[in-house]
C-alpha cells in the first residue's frame, strides 16, 4: 500500500478546482473528497500519459454510465480544445494557464518538495487563480431560457427527438405519485416498532423464549401503474408520442405497458428497453390485428392478462389504488354495452382507470357516456404541459377533476 | 504494485482486465476506496473481486444482496441458540447471574456474517457486495457508514474498527438507481462489452484448446449479434457457453448452414422473443457480415 501525505496546492490545485467546476456545469456532482482525490491520484500518473490521468480521474469523477460516456470529450474539450474542437458541446468555460502535461509535472514536483505544512506550492497561475473564480462562476450560463417551448407544443408537431423531453415530466410525476401512495406495515430489522406477532413466532426456534424481537414499521409502497395505447387507425397521429409517454411510464414507474386495437398484447418488455425501433416492433406484433378498435373487448383481455406476470406466472394481478391509463381516443366498434362492463370489472378490484385523449373534448361516443362515473377520470393530452395536471388528476386535486369531468362538449 | 502489474497477475488468475480496469483496482488499492462496476450481466463485474482475491491473495467475503437483506444476514448475528444453552448450563452449575450477563454477550456468541468478516480479517481481504441495487435503500443508507469509516457498531460490545482494509467491490446491474450519497464514496466503472480483440484474448486465455479460427469466427458472429436489438444481449458468459458448445460437436469453424447453427443459439440468446426474432435470415445476415471482417493477431481489420 503506498502511503504518501497529499499537500494542499494552491497552484495545481486550482486548475483542477477549474476543471472540477466545468464538469460541475455538465451535471457531474464532486464534492470536496473528490477534488482531493483527483489530485491524489494525479501525483503517480505518469507524466507522458495523459489517457492515464484521464483513467484515473474518471473513475472518482464519474457516478453514473452516462457521466462515464461522456467523461473523455470533456476531459479532451477542456484540456486539448484544440484537438477537440467540435467534438463535444461544451459550456463557456474555458481552460486558463496550464496545459495537463505542466499541471502534472507540477503537482509531482510539488508533492516531492513540499513542506508538510501545507502552505507550498503557490506555483504558477496561483495568483491569478482567486481572481478568476468568481468570474468564471458568473460566467457561463450560455443564456438558456427558463421556459421550454415544447411545454405549450401541439403533439402533433412533436418530432421524434422531442420526445426525450418526455422523461423530465414523467419523473415528478413519480415523486408525487409516492406521497398518497398505500402505506402498510412491513418488517424493517432498523425500525422502532415491535412486531409482536413475528417476534412470538420467531420465540419458537428458541423454546418460547423471547430473545429476538422483530421490528416493523409503515412503508410506503408505489402502485402499479398499467398504460394502455390505442394504436388503431384513428390514433395513427397520436400513436407515435402516446407510446413514447408509455414508454416513459415503463423505465420512470415500472409500469406495465400494453397496445391495443383488436385484440390487446403486452409491450412491457419492448417499452423498458432503449430501442430506437419501439415503433416498428410494435407495428410487428400487432400486425395480425383485424381492422377497428374493440376497446371493451381489450379491457376485458387486459384484466385477465394483468393476473398474468410478464413471464405468464400467476399473480396477485389489478388491485387497490393501481392505476391504469387508456390512451385513447375512445371509438369503438364493439357494442356500446359492453364497455361499461369491462370499466366496470376493472374498478371492481378496486383499481382507478383514467382515460387520456387527443382530443380537446372529451371523447363523445355512446359507449364512453354509457361508463358514467365508472372512469376516475378523463384529460386531454394536446401538449407537453398536460401531463402536470395528470398528476393532479391522479393524486385528486378535486378542483381539477371536476373541471375535467364537467368540460362543456 | 502498479496498474500494470496488477493486470499481468490478473491475467494469471484467468481474467483479462483492460488497462482502465486495472487503473480501478490499483486506484482502489492505493486510495482506499470503494469500486462500483456497473454493467450488464455477464460482462464480468463479479468475477472482477474473485479475480483480484486470487491475484493479490487475499481472502474473498461474498455478499449476495436481496430484497429483505438485512444486518443480521449482512454484518453479525448473535447465536440465540447457543446464548441459550449457556444460560441452561449455567443455571444447572448453579453459577451466578452477574457472570452470565458479562458472559454473553462477547465474541464467543457473535456470529460474523461477509461485512464483519472482511472488517475484522487480520490479513487485508477482498469484500465483493454482489448486485447491491436489489438490497433495500436502508441497507444501502447502512453500507454509507461501513465504507466511509471502516467500522462496525455493535451495541453490547462497542464500536469494532477494521484492522485491515478491505478491497471493497460493488456491482450493480441497475435495477435500482443507487444514491448518490453510495456513489459518490465509490470510484466509478462501467464495464462494457469487451472489444473483439479483448474477447478473442479471453477466450483463448480461458479455452486454450478451442480451435482459433472458430473462436474468430464465434467471436465475430457475437460481436454482430450484439448489434441486434435483443431483450438480452449475449455477454462474455455467453460466450464461453457457446464456444464450449461448439468446440463439443468437433466443429473447426462455423457451420455454413445457418440451420445447422440456430440449433446452439439457445447458449447466447435467452429469451423467447430473442429467439424469434433471430431467425435463419438473420443468422445468415450475421454470418455474413462477420466473415467481411478480417483478423490479424488481436486486431481487427477494417472493414472491405
Amino acid at each position: 500500500m503506498v502511503e504518501q501525505s497529499v499537500p494542499t496546492l494552491a497552484g495545481p490545485q486550482q486548475h483542477i478546482r477549474d476543471f472540477v467546476a466545468y464538469l460541475r456545469e455538465h451535471g457531474f456532482v464532486i464534492g470536496l473528497a473528490e477534488l482531493r482525490a483527483l489530485t491524489e491520484v494525479t501525483a503517480w500518473a505518469s507524466i507522458d500519459r495523459p489517457e492515464q490521468v484521464q483513467a484515473y480521474w474518471r473513475g472518482i469523477a464519474c457516478s453514473n454510465q452516462k457521466q462515464w460516456r461522456q467523461f473523455p470529450d470533456l476531459f479532451e474539450a477542456f484540456w486539448f480544445a484544440h484537438r477537440a474542437r467540435g467534438k463535444v458541446k461544451s459550456s463557456q468555460r474555458k481552460r486558463q494557464g496550464k496545459n495537463l502535461h505542466e499541471l502534472v509535472q507540477e503537482i509531482q514536483g510539488q508533492g516531492q518538495s513540499a513542506p508538510t505544512d501545507g502552505q507550498a506550492g503557490t506555483l504558477g497561475l496561483s495568483s491569478q487563480g482567486a481572481g478568476d473564480q468568481g468570474t468564471e462562476t458568473e460566467q457561463g450560463q450560455g443564456g438558456a431560457s427558463a421556459t421550454d417551448p415544447l411545454v405549450d407544443k401541439p403533439l402533433g408537431e412533436w418530432l421524434p427527438h422531442d420526445s426525450e423531453q418526455l422523461d423530465r415530466y414523467i419523473e415528478p410525476l413519480q415523486a408525487r405519485l409516492r406521497r398518497r401512495l398505500i402505506q402498510h406495515y412491513r418488517r424493517v430489522p432498523q425500525a422502532r416498532r415491535v412486531d409482536l406477532r413475528q417476534s412470538i413466532r420467531k420465540a419458537m426456534g428458541t423454546g418460547g423464549e423471547l430473545m429476538r424481537l422483530q421490528f416493523r414499521d409503515r412503508q410506503t409502497v408505489m402502485p402499479n401503474v398499467y398504460i394502455l395505447v390505442d394504436v388503431s387507425q384513428s390514433m395513427e397521429t397520436h400513436a407515435q408520442f402516446f407510446l413514447r409517454m408509455a414508454r416513459s411510464f415503463c423505465q420512470i414507474m415500472q409500469a406495465r405497458g400494453f397496445v391495443f386495437h383488436t385484440g390487446l398484447i403486452e409491450v412491457t418488455d419492448l417499452l423498458r428497453r432503449n430501442s430506437g425501433r419501439v415503433q416498428e416492433k410494435i407495428n410487428a406484433v400487432t400486425f395480425g390485428f383485424g381492422g377497428g378498435t374493440r376497446i371493451a373487448t381489450s379491457l376485458k383481455a387486459f384484466v385477465e392478462q394483468a393476473r398474468r406476470g410478464r413471464h405468464g406466472q400467476r399473480i396477485r394481478g389489478l388491485g387497490r389504488r393501481d392505476l391504469v391509463l387508456v390512451l385513447s381516443d375512445g371509438f369503438d366498434t364493439d357494442s356500446s354495452e359492453k364497455l361499461p362492463e369491462a370499466v366496470r370489472a376493472i374498478r371492481r378490484t378496486g383499481a382507478q382507470l383514467y382515460w387520456l385523449h387527443p382530443t380537446v373534448d372529451r371523447p363523445q361516443s355512446r359507449a364512453i357516456e354509457a361508463c358514467g362515473n365508472s372512469i376516475s377520470g378523463f384529460l386531454a393530452i394536446s401538449h407537453l404541459s398536460s401531463l402536470d395536471k395528470l398528476v393532479d388528476l391522479i393524486t385528486g386535486k378535486q378542483s381539477y377533476d371536476k373541471e375535467v369531468m364537467t368540460e362543456p362538449n | 504494485m502498479n496498474a500494470k502489474e496488477i493486470a499481468q497477475r490478473l491475467q494469471q488468475t484467468g481474467y483479462v482486465a483492460d488497462e482502465s480496469l486495472a487503473d480501478m483496482v490499483w486506484m482502489g488499492l492505493t486510495i482506499d476506496r470503494p469500486i462500483l462496476l456497473e454493467g450488464e450481466a455477464g460482462v464480468g463485474k463479479t468475477a472482477i473481486a474473485q479475480a483480484s482475491a486470487t491475484a493479490l491473495n487475499r481472502p474473498l467475503f461474498r455478499l449476495q444482496c436481496h430484497e429483505s437483506l438485512d444486518l443480521n444476514q449482512s454484518v453479525y448475528e448473535w447465536n440465540y441458540s447457543r446464548q441459550l444453552l449457556e444460560i441452561r448450563l449455567r443455571e444447572a452449575e448453579g453459577a451466578g447471574q452477574s457472570e452470565l450477563r458479562d458472559d454473553l454477550f462477547t465474541e464467543a456468541f457473535l456470529l460474523q456474517r461477509p461485512l464483519m468478516q472482511a472488517i475484522t480479517s487480520v490479513e487485508p481481504a477482498v469484500l465483493l457486495i454482489d448486485e447491491i441495487d436489489r438490497a433495500d435503500e436502508s441497507f444501502e443508507a447502512y453500507l454509507l457508514e461501513v465504507l466511509g469509516e471502516y467500522q462496525i457498531s455493535i451495541p453490547e460490545l462497542g464500536t469494532i474498527r477494521a484492522s485491515s482494509r478491505p478491497l471493497v467491490v460493488l456491482t450493480s446491474n441497475g435495477t435500482r438507481d443507487l444514491s448518490d450519497a453510495l456513489r459518490r464514496r465509490c470510484l466509478y466503472h462501467y464495464v462494457d462489452y469487451p472489444t473483439v480483440a479483448r474477447e478473442l484474448n479471453i477466450v483463448q486465455t480461458l479455452l486454450p484448446d478451442a480451435n482459433t479460427d472458430l473462436v474468430q469466427q464465434a467471436v465475430l458472429f457475437i460481436h454482430q449479434l450484439r448489434k441486434e436489438d435483443l431483450d438480452k444481449t449475449p455477454g462474455i458468459a455467453e460466450t464461453l457457453d457457446w464456444i464450449r458448445v461448439l468446440c463439443a460437436r468437433e466443429l473447426q469453424a462455423l457451420p455454413d448452414d445457418p440451420a445447422e447453427l440456430a440449433g446452439s443459439l439457445s447458449a447466447l440468446l435467452k429469451t423467447r422473443s430473442d429467439q424469434w426474432q433471430v431467425s435463419d435470415g438473420v443468422v445468415a445476415k450475421l454470418m455474413g457480415s462477420g466473415q467481411r471482417v478480417g483478423v490479424d493477431p488481436g486486431v481487427v481489420a477494417s472493414r472491405a
